[in-house]
């Protein structure tokens, strides 16, 4: 039964090959035998250019008619602007009724204060005070303009040539806030395509600056060397052949949210071995660390050259007469970052 | 939009051309020499790379003296410039001891109160004395005084809102208060030519942005219905919500907002609205409360009202106003608030007095005065500036008026000259505008008096002369199109 469907079969394809090479059965081309394969593929050619000469299916498109936008617009309910609040939000914070100085007085009671950053105690310091209040009638109160348009008073050189000169950088820039240094700084070093690695421990304007510059941002444990070393080794390999790819490590020298001293002399090491920029942030440590005040740097004992880009908050603790000037004066940005070589301009 | 005669246009994109060339050429020479003194600095790249540095060298530099001019006086009317010279070709400047005395048309001091100032002032140095020049401490910590209270209960009256939150600086307002409120799943629509805070703040919400044409309340609908119509992208969810973000006056173009329009349509779209003050607070409106009195748009029908210190008040920071509940829960969520130094107190005493002074409650009329010279003196300068010829752009009542330079030579050419005969004067080129249309900005002020504005445009036309930047035909007719030749810009 199976062999007879087996021959039947087998006498089928015979037949078939057969027909097909009857009609080129005695065609040579250059010496070749061609067979029923010219035949065959010369269909196949015929069929594709036909299936090829075809539009392809689409949906007809309909975009829709005013007034089914009309209709959308009028059906769509936005969210809330702000999510209903709850009682744990209202929150009153103590209001001082007199300078922020180690005593003040809240609600009529003298108290003594540990919620200011005035590390120096200059607070009501009578010199400053008067060199101030000099400043305020000689120049007013705001510089009514960015540094780039006539907002740039001679204190303000002054002051970035007695910072870099204290802290032994080439140069030094004021922005007029704390908060907006870094998130106008790491923009300007770092675009698209950089790497930065960061310490998990970074204050709220750091992180933005980081999410605003597009960079490729890695965080690293926070103040853990080893979990930076591990996250470096990753990217040197990982980077291997990219050139002219900027790296930097992002770190606080005193973290604001934990009270931590960054190892710098281990991280400076670490920058070296990977070719690595530093970007510090001296807002809380400048003027406290190291035995002049200059910092984290003083602190180890690192030469101020091995840091690339060095950010200081005025707003904290330092409080020398220029520093205080500025304070007020604040304009466009000012605030110092002290970087070797460039002078950005101002976003 | 502006209009460019073509002829400028094509003189104008040569000059870039031929910049750029010979840039490409001076660098394709110190990429030789570099390269015989071997690089120092194994391993890293360079801080500053391609483009952006060959801009800052080859075309910053060489008229880097016409901005960042130091001065070494308060800003006032007049004012005085400190002098600069350079050993190598502009790559430095040195300041010298000497001083010009100019007159300011650059400064953002719209009524006056840059200069020490007889009500505010003393106040200031009370406060100085009394709370020290900060308050080394976060707003939630121990940085709100007495003083914060008062200043937003003031700015909260001003600006007709039932409650304010102020920071230390305007640009981090608007950069920290927009990721508060918007997030993924919202849509911002801004227009095109806002300030750079207002992109920073969009682009660090995470929110999705869409651009409409400026100042053109058609476009913005149109955007409007198209986004509303196809929801998110890729998911085609309908978006959580959608903010529109305008500015009163536009400090590049001079130009009002066309509010009347736009909250019509934030309305109809149930778009909510931001609107950023910034330059117009104080300066315009009969008692200086903004754009919104100036062109009758009530501020309950704006969501955020956005404004700074820096400009009318001569102070510094930024202030949010709304309901009482936004600024309950900003106060609990907003970055700007919880971890930055809170303002500190003598630069806002300088805000409550010139608010002060600005309503009359100072009990003089200097404030009306101050308003209505500042309108005058507006005016007058823009109508006189029409007259000679040149291309002014934005508004009447508007203090900021643009002079439109085109070519890049006249930018140093015309701040140079004017400084010469002591006219201090803002030119902005590219990257603040688009590379074709640099600009003069000039900034007017309540403490002009009538001859300061005539010199200055004894000044300004002689200048113009000079490198012939008046564009339409001197006097009468106010032809705004040239002939019909002429490319459209936006
Ligand atoms: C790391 C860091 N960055 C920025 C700031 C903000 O600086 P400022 O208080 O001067 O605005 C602070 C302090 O609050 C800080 O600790
Ligand atoms: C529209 C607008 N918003 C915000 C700002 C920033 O204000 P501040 O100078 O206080 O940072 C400016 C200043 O130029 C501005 O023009």
């Amino acid at each position: 039964m199976a062999s007879s469907f087996i021959n039947f079969v087998n006498t089928t394809i015979d037949l078939v090959t057969y027909a097909l090479h009857a009609p080129s059965a005695r065609a040579v081309v250059f010496g070749f035998n061609i067979g029923g394969h010219l035949f065959i593929e010369v269909l196949l050619l015929v069929v594709i250019l036909f299936l090829l000469s075809q539009k392809s299916y689409k949906p007809p498109k309909r975009p829709l008619s005013n007034k089914e936008i009309d209709e959308l617009c009028d059906e769509w309910v936005p969210q809330p602007l702000i999510p209903s609040l709850n009682d744990e939000m209202p929150y009153e914070p103590p209001v001082l009724e007199s300078a922020a100085g180690p005593h003040t007085i809240v609600n009529g009671k003298e108290v003594v204060n540990f919620a200011s950053a005035n590390y120096l105690g200059l607070i009501g310091h009578q010199k400053l005070l008067d060199s101030c209040s000099s400043a305020l009638e000689k120049y007013g109160v705001g510089s009514c303009g960015p540094r780039g348009f006539y907002g740039t008073i001679d204190v303000h050189l002054d002051c970035e040539g007695r910072i870099s000169k204290f802290l032994g950088t080439p140069d030094s820039i004021l922005y007029s806030y704390g908060l907006s240094t870094m998130f106008s700084a790491i923009p300007a070093f770092s675009k698209k395509g950089d790497i930065i690695v960061a310490d998990e421990g970074v204050h709220w304007g750091i992180q933005n600056g980081l999410y605003l510059s597009r960079s490729t941002v890695v965080y690293f444990k926070h103040n853990n060397m080893d979990s930076l070393r591990e996250t470096l080794e990753n990217i040197t390999s990982i980077y291997k052949r990219t050139k002219n790819l900027r790296r930097y490590i992002v770190i606080e020298a005193l973290y604001q949210n934990s009270g931590q001293i960054a190892p710098l002399d281990e991280i400076i090491k670490l920058k070296e071995k990977y070719c690595f920029r530093i970007l510090l942030d001296e807002s809380n440590s400048f003027g406290v660390l190291g035995s002049s005040g200059r910092g984290l740097t003083e602190h180890y004992g690192v030469p101020v050259c091995r840091v690339s880009i060095y950010r200081v908050s005025l707003g904290l603790e330092f409080v020398t007469d220029e520093h205080k000037i500025s304070g007020l004066w604040r304009r466009k940005k000012e605030m110092r970052l002290f970087f070797t070589g460039f002078v950005s301009e101002e976003a | 939009m502006i209009a460019i005669p073509y002829l400028t246009a094509l003189t104008t994109y040569f000059s870039y051309g031929l910049l750029f060339a010979f840039g490409q050429f001076r660098d394709f020479f110190r990429k030789i020499f570099d390269w015989c003194s071997s690089n120092n600095l194994q391993g890293y790249a360079p801080i500053c790379l391609g483009l952006e540095d060959f801009y800052i060298r080859r075309l910053y530099l060489r008229i880097q003296d016409c901005f960042g001019r130091p001065i070494s006086s308060a800003p006032d009317a007049w004012f005085d410039v400190v002098e600069r010279y350079s050993n190598d070709n502009n790559k430095t400047l040195k300041r010298t001891s000497k001083v010009s005395r100019c007159l300011n048309l650059g400064s953002y001091n719209y009524l006056g109160f840059a200069a020490a100032d007889e009500y505010c002032t003393p106040r200031v140095i009370d406060t100085l004395k009394k709370y020290s020049p900060s308050t080394c401490s976060t707003r939630v910590d121990g940085g709100t005084t007495a003083l914060h209270n008062e200043l937003e209960e003031c700015v909260a009256s001003f600006v007709k809102k039932p409650a304010a939150l102020v920071f230390g600086m305007g640009y981090v307002t608007n950069s920290a208060i927009l990721p508060v409120l918007m997030g993924k799943g919202s849509l911002i629509i801004s227009d095109s030519l806002n300030h750079n805070s207002i992109v920073n703040g969009a682009r660090g919400s995470g929110a999705t942005i869409r651009v409409f044409q400026h100042n053109v309340p058609s476009h913005l609908e149109e955007v409007l219905r198209e986004q509303i119509a196809e929801g998110q992208p890729r998911t085609h969810r309908p978006w959580k919500k959608i903010m529109v973000i305008v500015e009163g006056i536009y400090s590049m173009e001079g130009e009002l907002c066309k509010l009347p329009e736009v909250i019509a349509i934030c309305k109809k779209y149930k778009a909510y609205t931001y609107l950023d003050e910034a330059h117009s607070i104080g300066a315009v409106g009969k008692t200086g409360r903004g754009v919104c009195e100036l062109l009758g748009v009530d501020t309950a029908d704006i969501d955020i009202m956005m404004g700074t210190f820096t400009k009318s008040f001569g102070s510094c920071g930024g202030y949010i106003a709304g309901s009482k509940e936004l600024i309950e829960y900003l106060k609990y969520t907003c970055p700007a608030h919880l971890y930055a130094t809170s303002i500190s107190p003598p630069a806002a005493q300088q805000i409550i007095s010139s608010i002060k002074v600005i309503l009359g409650e100072d009990g003089s009329s200097r404030g009306a005065q101050k308003l209505a010279k500042i309108r005058e003196n507006s005016n007058f300068f823009r109508s006189e500036l029409q007259k000679m010829g040149f291309e002014v752009l934005g508004d009447n009542d508007s203090p900021v008026m643009p002079i439109m330079l085109y070519n890049p030579a006249k930018i140093p050419a015309f701040s140079r000259e004017c400084l010469r005969q002591n006219v201090a004067v803002v030119t902005v080129a590219f990257p603040a505008t688009p590379l074709l249309l640099a600009r003069a900005r000039i900034c007017i002020s309540a403490s002009h008096s009538r001859e300061d504005l005539t010199k200055a445009l004894q000044v300004i036309s002689s200048v113009g002369d000079l490198i012939g930047i008046k564009y339409f035909p001197a006097e009468p007719t106010k032809q705004q199109q040239q002939d019909g030749k002429t490319v459209k810009f936006e």
